[in-house]
């Protein structure tokens, strides 16, 4: 598959992983593939998702780590009587901003450290269904090649709840994104 | 005010516990988290106020070797 990608999904695809790297995330998902989008400079993905505030930084503070507790997790421990805005605020207050949702350490293990941090990342199931969706959106556009709007429009597509999450963090939707990208791929009437 | 939502909540929690197992579950998962989070919080306040692995342990009800293989280097 990775035969029909241009240059720039792939330095996507490469740079997505060197993202997951520096977030001590054990996987490569398909959030890492938008933030990686977003840190193509130049590129009219990057521009697009920088019309919606998806800009690398707040793409990488917006990110949460795999252990942070969500709101859906909120929702899930009000259920059994738990406040986890009230445990969140009473660990913060005795142990500082951000207690309960700092990122994991960098894996123990000694065979992962002896391999060096630069070890290889292995694919998420959401960023193998990113990439999946992307291939088969391209063939819709009748595209011979994968680009990087095709990446973008995989990821949207994906109904993940981290990149819904993500976004939804930085105030917009899988939805929004792609419309724009669409209206931007289709030429003018 | 207060009180009907706390019934409403509790009727909520009866209905999940015994019918939907998505419900339960993801609960249980999201109290998982939340426990090890805390978990490593207050393990790594321990350890800054001097405390050893042993004593930790026994705090918590594990060995001095599970705590240790968990938490240290962290």
């Amino acid at each position: 598959m990775f035969e029909r990608f241009t240059e720039e999904a792939r330095a996507t695809v490469v740079a997505a992983q060197e993202e997951a790297r520096l977030l001590r995330h054990a996987s490569i998902g398909a959030e890492h593939l938008l933030l990686a989008l977003a840190t193509r400079a130049g590129t009219p993905v990057a521009a697009t998702l920088a019309r919606f505030g998806v800009t690398p930084d707040a793409c990488r503070t917006a990110i949460s780590p795999p252990e942070a507790l969500d709101e859906a997790d909120a929702e899930a421990l009000r259920l059994l009587g738990i406040d986890l805005h009230a445990v969140r605020e009473r660990a913060e207050t005795a142990f500082g901003r951000g207690a309960l949702d700092r990122p994991p350490a960098a894996p123990r293990s000694p065979l992962l450290r002896r391999a060096g941090i630069s070890a290889r990342l292995p694919f998420g199931a959401s960023a193998k269904r990113a990439l999946r969706l992307a291939l088969r959106e391209a063939v819709g556009l009748r595209s011979g090649v994968i680009g990087a709007e095709h990446v973008l429009l995989g990821v949207t597509a994906l109904d993940d709840p981290a990149v819904v999450g993500l976004l939804r963090r930085l105030g917009t939707s899988p939805a929004a994104v792609r419309s724009a990208l669409l209206s931007g791929l289709r030429p003018a009437a | 005010m207060a009180g009907t939502e706390a019934k409403d909540a509790l009727g909520i929690t009866e209905g999940a516990m015994d019918t939907d197992p998505r419900v339960g579950l993801r609960a249980v998962a999201a109290l998982r988290r939340l426990v090890e989070r805390l978990e490593a919080l207050q393990v790594d306040n321990a350890r800054r106020h001097g405390w050893s692995w042993e004593e930790i342990g026994t705090a918590l009800g594990v060995s001095r070797q599970a705590v240790h293989k968990k938490h240290a280097r962290r």
